[in-house]
């Protein structure tokens, strides 16, 4: 079932694969890196009048957005290791250490019929 | 007959019976899926031309229920839950078991009812009914896991029910009425102990910190569609209710900050990515429960706003894991990724869905939760002002990057399922037009919320605060990604308060379950001694050798009577004296 074949894909699959290239990766984060400046420009051309004085402040949620995403990541690694347990911890009586029953499902490979 | 069922074809409620009743008699396929899908069309038409008031007051058993309560506010409510009904229809037109087509009918039915219900008692039969129709939904898929997850997750909802009823008669008993309206008008020093029941009762539906984990227990075990069905009501009801009954309520303000703040970790390491939607539709919650906690016509058009988004994009995103799951056999993180080769569709609905919860502009999101943070600005509440700017960016990183990322792009899983079937690409494909429309047309929402609205959530500075926030954080993530400091997705489950009922309380119960059978047992020992004592008198008296034998068992018999006829003489004299 697994051939990582990437033929006879449709148009947009297509042209998707044509950027899983590292360079064309790294040029999409410069892009958002260029992306994200310009939207902290903007803040020295537009003042904010929020409704408390920190909004106001140049980039107020541009640190706010990028701390508190980092800050999510670093501590859900910790979390993980305290409350993270094996998929059949609660085994039987729980759904995630069994299959989903096949004949609900319609498992179909890219091309069938 | 016609007099006597006037008041119940006031409410849609009728129609889902009707169907459900109607639904096996006819052939299998596609003709049972079309009522599934006839049904929410009819009663959405119903309740768009309901004309305001109260219709459908009727007495039953000497109370004085109301069916049908027509206003803003439940107009709103009973509109999103047919459109999600309908719209889950479409997508489980493949579904040929009757079971749950009736279930999605009657638990469709049963909230409606429940946000029409004009009295407590009427709320009450809705209630309970959501909670047995829905638990079918998990139940068919037929494993030893859904059947025990099933039976939690129906312990807890009829437990629910059960607190709900006892607070109404408490109610009842303080202030003579049923009626379901602002319960209290005070702060919770001044409620009752009916009042406390009801709010707890809303609280467990409403998935409150600590009474949550029902939710991400169960969904997730549903059925492909059952989950999108589940997804929809329950919850919003409970939302309903609180903004009915306890709008203004200081307490939910700080209990919707909670709700917002936690499950954003939790879902961030959740492996099964329906699991994952369960934590982040309880985030989700949090931030309407703000919106009711905070209690002005801004907060409560907010909550309302947010409900009738939420519910489309929380479905969109569950269609789009779901048909993930229907083609592949899996929803987990860990083996999924790369499939945007060959389901490029879904992908692209998925991504919408995830635009929309994230809030970016022009998505339905943007414009309903920014009026509960305004609203939570405007009335001075700078820290939960925080938190939920602080969940704004973690619903980005959960439900706005993990579910798409980690399905559809992240590694190459080596999987090429077959793009998803046409029924389903053609739900998600109305659900995620719906979220644009929202997005882009915010009027048309705005002119259905409870209270006149005065709003424009199209500002610059809105705009850019919001692509400022949004954007930095995908920078985050691109970069933690890039350079090795996002976690992998692992094989694993997490711990939640649930393992106090699942693992601890069972061993606890184990514990004091040792010690009675030990105690038991020595007693039985000291029971069996006297019994084997008793046994050797008696022998000694009528065995082989003993004095009574020769005496003949009738003439014993005699005996006894004798004596127990004199004992009860004697009683009767001494009573007669």
């Amino acid at each position: 079932m697994a051939d990582k074949s990437n033929d006879n894909l449709g148009p947009i699959g297509k042209a998707l694969t044509k950027l899983e290239q590292p360079q064309i990766i790294m040029k999409m984060i410069y892009g958002l890196a260029g992306f994200c400046a310009l939207l902290l420009i903007a803040d020295f051309f537009h003042l904010r009048h929020g409704k408390f004085e920190s909004e106001d402040l140049i980039g107020f949620y541009a640190f706010f957005g990028f701390l508190a995403f980092a800050f999510i990541i670093f501590a859900t690694k910790v979390l993980k290791n305290i409350i993270g347990r094996r998929e059949d911890y609660y085994a039987p009586d729980v759904i995630d250490a069994e299959d989903y029953p096949e004949g609900e499902l319609d498992v179909k490979e890219h091309g069938d019929g | 007959m016609a007099e006597l069922l006037h008041p119940y074809l006031q409410s849609p409620v009728y129609l889902f019976v009707l169907g459900a009743l109607i639904l096996p008699l006819l052939p299998k396929g596609n003709v049972r899926a079309l009522i599934t899908i006839i049904v929410p069309i009819l009663s959405g038409f119903l309740i768009w031309n309901a004309t305001p008031g109260l219709h459908g007051v009727t007495t039953l058993a000497g109370i004085e229920v109301t069916l049908m309560r027509v206003d803003k506010l439940s107009v709103i409510f009973g509109l999103i839950f047919s459109t999600a009904a309908f719209l889950a229809a479409i997508y489980a037109w493949h579904v040929k078991d009757w079971v749950q087509q009736i279930a999605t009918l009657l638990y469709a039915g049963t909230a409606i009812g429940a946000v029409f219900a004009g009295d407590l008692i009427s709320l009450f039969v809705y209630w309970e009914g959501t909670a047995l129709a829905s638990v079918f939904l998990i139940w068919a898929r037929r494993t030893r896991g859904a059947y025990a997850t099933g039976m939690r997750y129906l312990i807890i909802q009829i437990g629910s029910g059960v607190i709900l009823i006892a607070g109404i008669a408490l109610h009842y008993r303080a202030t003579g009425s049923i009626a379901f309206d602002r319960l209290t008008g005070a702060g919770p020093e001044s409620w009752g102990l009916g009042t406390w029941f009801i709010f707890i009762a809303f609280g467990i539906k409403c998935a409150f910190p600590l009474m949550h984990n029902w939710l991400q227990d169960s969904y997730p075990a549903a059925t492909v569609t059952g989950t999108v069905t589940l997804s929809a009501f329950t919850t919003k009801m409970a939302v309903y209710c609180l903004a009915r009954a306890f709008p203004g309520t200081e307490m939910l303000v700080y209990i919707g900050a909670i709700m917002t703040l936690f499950p954003i970790f939790f879902a961030e390491i959740e492996n099964d990515l329906r699991r994952v939607l369960a934590y982040s539709l309880n985030n989700q919650l949090g931030f309407m429960v703000v919106g009711v906690g905070v209690g002005t016509e801004l907060a409560l058009n907010g909550a309302a706003a947010h409900a009738f988004c939420h519910i489309l994009y929380k479905a969109l995103l569950f269609m789009s894991v779901g048909a993930v799951l229907f083609r592949t056999g899996t929803s987990k993180a860990s083996e999924l990724g790369g499939l945007y080769r060959t389901m490029p569709l879904t992908m692209i609905f998925c991504i919408v869905g995830a635009a929309s919860i994230s809030a970016f502009p022009l998505f339905s999101g943007f414009v309903s939760k920014s009026l509960i943070l305004d609203a939570a600005a405007e009335n001075r509440y700078p820290w939960v002002w925080a938190v939920l700017v602080f969940a704004s960016a973690g619903v980005l990183s959960h439900s706005g990057i993990k579910i798409p990322y980690f399905a559809f792009f992240s590694h190459d899983s080596g999987k090429r399922p077959k793009e998803a079937p046409t029924h389903m690409l053609i739900a998600m494909g109305l659900t995620a037009f719906a979220c644009i429309f929202v997005g882009v047309f915010p009027s048309t929402l705005y002119a259905l919320l409870p209270y006149e609205v005065n709003y424009q959530p199209y500002t610059v500075a809105h705009v850019l605060a919001q692509l400022q926030l949004l954007v930095f954080a995908l920078l985050a993530f691109a970069l933690l990604m890039r350079y090795g400091f996002f976690p992998a997705e692992t094989r694993t489950i997490n711990l939640d308060t649930d393992w106090f009922y699942r693992r601890f309380a069972p061993s606890v119960l184990g514990l004091v379950m040792a010690v009675i059978r030990t105690v038991w047992g020595e007693l039985a020992r000291g029971a069996g001694h006297s019994v084997n004592a008793a046994q050797l008198l008696l022998q000694r008296l009528y065995g082989p050798g003993g004095r009574f034998e020769h005496v003949q068992p009738t003439g014993a018999m005699v005996l006894w009577l004798a004596i127990l006829l004199g004992a009860a003489l004697a009683v009767n004299l001494i009573s007669l004296t």
